[in-house]
C-alpha cells in the first residue's frame, strides 16, 4: 500500500464523501425525527394505524421495515430509503471509479511510471474506498445516537444494535465498492463503470424486492447482496450471524477480482 | 559502452492488429536516441511497453540490465517519464502535482527549483491551479515532473508540445545538459529539428517496425545538400561531370543544384572557377526521414 496515493485518493473524493456523509447523517437524523411526530399522529388517531402496524407486502419489501410503529421500524425504513441508499452508494463509488478516471485522463501514466507497483497502487485505492465507506457509515452512525439522545422513544434501541446495524450496513456498502472495483478494474471509461456500477446497485435492490414480493420469485433474493442487509433484524438482534460473513466474503472475492484484472490487463485509453 | 535501455525482438499485438512488430532498439549510457514516425507507427505502445503500462506481446526489455518483467519498480527509480498526452488532476495546484508526484518518486525533488527557474514557473504560477493552465504551462510542469528527482534515464514523448521558441530551445539544453552529465534519453518527436539538435541516435518506426537506425548526423550528412553557387564568369557544363552533383539549374552566372556524398570533389571544382559566392545548406532531418520514409513505403 502507498500512503501517498490512499491520501490523494480521499483528497479528491473530499467533496462528495462531505456531501454523502452530511447528507445522510442529516437525512437519517431528520427522518427519526419525522417517524417520531408521525407516530404521535398515528397514536393520537390521527391516522390509519392499522395500515401501518402492518403495511402492505410491497410497502414492507420497499421499505425494509414490517412496520411503521416501532422505533426498529423507523429506523429500518430511514435506512433502506432510496436517499440513504444513493448516498451510501455514492461515497462507496466515487473512489472506485477514480481509477478508470485516471486512465482517462492521463494521470495514470505519470503515477505508474515511477516506483509504484500496480498491486500497491489499486490496494491504496481499495483502502481509501474502505475509508470512504467507514466515513459516511460514522456518519450516520453519530446522527443516530444524536437522535437516540434527543427521542426518549428511541432508548429501547440498545447502543450495541445501532452499531450491529451500521457495521451490517458498512459490509453492504463495501461489497458494492469492491464490485465497482472489479467493474473499474476492466474499464478505461470513467462513465462507463460508473454507469454499470449504478446500475448493479439497482438491479441487486430490485432482485431483493422482487424477491421479497413474490413467492415465486423468492430465490432471487438470495443473489442480491440487500438481501444479507435486512436492517430490522440487526437491530433486533435476529439477522443471521453469516449475513455479515456473505457481504464480507463477497467483498474480498470482488476486491481480489479487481486486482488480478487490474494487474494483468494493458493500460490503454 | 553499456546499454541503458535494450529491447529485444519487441512485439506487441492488440487482438488482430500489431502495434510493434519485432523492434531492437539499445540505448547506450549518456545517448540521447530520438524515436521517430508518422502517427500511429507504434512509438507509444513501445514506449508504453518500456514502462510496463502494457505488457509485450513477445521479446525482452531491459532496462539498466534488469529485466523490466521482474524488476520494474527497481527500475522505475532511475526513470523519468513524460507522456505524450497527459493529464493533471484540474483541482491541484502545479505545486501540489509536483510535490504528489515527488511523493511518489524514490529520490527527492531536489532539481525541481533549478527547473522552475529554466522553464519560468513562479511561485504564483504553481499557487494556481492547473485548469487554469495554458498548454504551454502544463506542458512545462510535465517536464519539471520528469526531471525533478534527476532520474538517470528519461523517456520523454512529443515534449515541446505546446512549448514556445524560447522555453523549446531550454528543454533542448536541459536535455543536452543531461546528456553531459551522463544521463540517457529516449526521445519520440515529430518535431524533426528538436530531433536533429538534441539527439545522437535516431530509430525511425513505420507500421510497427524499424526500418532505419542511424547517427543523427550520418542520416543527415550522408544525405543531399542543397547548393547554391555564384561565379564572376559562367561555366558550360562542367559541373555535371562533378561527382555527386545533380538536379543543376543555370541562371546566368548562378547555380542551383544538389550535392549527395562527399563535397570534397566539389570544393576542388569550384576554387578554380573564380566563385563570388557558395552556399550549401546541409539536409534536414526532416528532408532525410521523409526521404527514408518514402524509400520504404515503395
Amino acid at each position: 500500500m502507498n500512503a501517498a496515493v490512499v491520501r490523494q485518493a480521499l483528497r479528491l473524493s473530499r467533496k462528495t464523501l462531505l456531501v454523502a456523509g452530511i447528507g445522510f447523517g442529516a437525512f437519517l437524523f431528520l427522518s427519526i425525527l419525522g417517524s417520531s411526530l408521525f407516530l404521535e399522529e398515528i397514536t393520537g388517531g390521527a391516522g390509519n394505524a392499522e395500515f401501518f402496524a402492518e403495511p402492505p407486502r410491497a410497502v414492507e419489501a420497499l421499505s425494509g421495515a414490517s412496520d411503521f410503529l416501532s422505533p426498529i421500524g423507523w429506523l429500518s425504513s430511514a435506512m433502506n430509503h432510496p436517499i440513504s441508499l444513493t448516498l451510501q452508494t455514492l461515497a462507496a463509488l466515487t473512489v472506485a471509479a477514480s481509477i478508470p478516471t485516471e486512465i482517462e485522463r492521463g494521470t495514470l501514466d505519470l503515477i505508474l511510471a515511477r516506483p509504484v507497483s500496480r498491486a500497491q497502487y489499486i490496494v491504496s485505492k481499495i483502502a481509501a474506498a474502505a475509508g470512504a465507506v467507514a466515513l459516511v457509515q460514522v456518519a450516520g452512525l453519530v446522527a443516530m445516537l444524536v437522535a437516540r439522545s434527543m427521542l426518549d422513544d428511541l432508548e429501547v434501541v440498545s447502543f450495541s444494535a445501532v452499531f450491529r446495524l451500521f457495521a451490517a450496513s458498512f459490509c453492504l456498502f463495501l461489497a458494492f465498492s469492491m464490485l465497482s472495483f472489479l467493474i473499474s478494474a476492466r474499464s478505461s471509461l470513467r462513465a462507463r463503470a460508473l454507469g454499470l456500477s449504478v446500475g448493479l446497485v439497482v438491479v441487486s435492490f430490485f432482485l431483493n424486492f422482487l424477491g421479497l414480493l413474490f413467492d415465486e420469485a423468492s430465490f432471487l433474493r438470495y443473489l442480491s447482496p440487500f438481501h444479507y442487509f435486512s436492517p430490522g433484524d440487526h437491530l433486533s438482534g435476529d439477522a443471521p450471524w453469516y449475513y455479515p460473513v456473505v457481504l464480507l466474503a463477497l467483498a474480498a472475492a470482488a476486491g481480489a477480482g479487481a486486482y488480478r484484472l487490474f494487474s494483468t490487463r494493458d493500460l490503454t485509453r | 559502452m553499456t546499454a541503458v535501455v535494450e529491447l529485444a525482438n519487441l512485439t506487441k499485438r492488440f487482438g488482430a492488429v500489431t502495434a510493434v512488430d519485432d523492434v531492437s532498439i539499445a540505448v547506450d549510457a549518456g545517448e540521447v536516441l530520438g524515436y521517430l514516425g508518422p502517427n500511429g507507427a507504434g512509438k507509444t505502445t513501445t514506449i508504453r511497453c518500456l514502462l510496463g503500462f502494457v505488457y509485450p506481446t513477445s521479446g525482452r526489455i531491459l532496462v539498466f540490465g534488469r529485466e523490466l518483467a521482474q524488476e520494474r519498480e527497481r527500475i522505475l527509480a532511475e526513470v523519468g517519464y513524460l507522456p505524450g498526452e497527459f493529464g493533471m488532476w484540474p483541482n491541484l495546484t502545479g505545486a501540489e502535482v509536483l510535490d504528489y508526484l515527488g511523493s511518489l518518486a524514490a529520490r527527492p525533488p531536489s532539481r525541481r527549483s533549478e527547473l522552475c527557474d529554466i522553464f519560468e514557473m513562479s511561485q504564483r504560477d504553481l499557487g494556481r491551479q492547473v485548469r487554469f493552465y495554458s498548454r504551454g504551462m502544463k506542458q512545462k510542469i510535465g517536464l519539471i515532473q520528469a526531471f525533478q528527482h534527476d532520474p538517470l534515464l528519461v523517456v520523454l514523448d512529443e515534449p515541446t508540445e505546446g512549448l514556445d521558441p524560447v522555453m523549446h530551445d531550454r528543454f533542448v539544453d536541459l536535455l543536452l545538459r543531461h546528456r553531459s552529465r551522463g544521463g540517457t534519453a529516449l526521445l519520440s518527436s515529430h518535431i524533426l529539428s528538436e530531433v536533429e539538435l538534441a539527439t545522437d541516435r535516431v530509430a525511425i518506426i513505420r507500421r510497427g517496425r524499424l526500418i532505419k537506425t542511424g547517427v543523427t548526423d550520418e542520416l543527415t550528412g550522408q544525405r543531399v545538400r542543397h547548393c547554391e553557387l555564384e561565379l564572376r564568369e559562367p561555366v558550360p557544363l562542367a559541373l555535371t561531370r562533378v561527382p555527386g552533383v545533380s538536379n543543376v539549374m543555370v541562371n546566368g552566372t548562378r547555380y542551383k543544384f544538389d550535392v549527395t556524398g562527399d563535397m570534397g570533389p566539389l570544393l576542388r571544382w569550384i576554387a578554380p572557377a573564380n566563385p563570388v559566392d557558395f552556399v550549401a545548406e546541409p539536409v534536414s532531418l526532416s528532408e532525410a526521414f521523409f526521404e527514408i520514409y518514402e524509400d520504404k513505403a515503395e
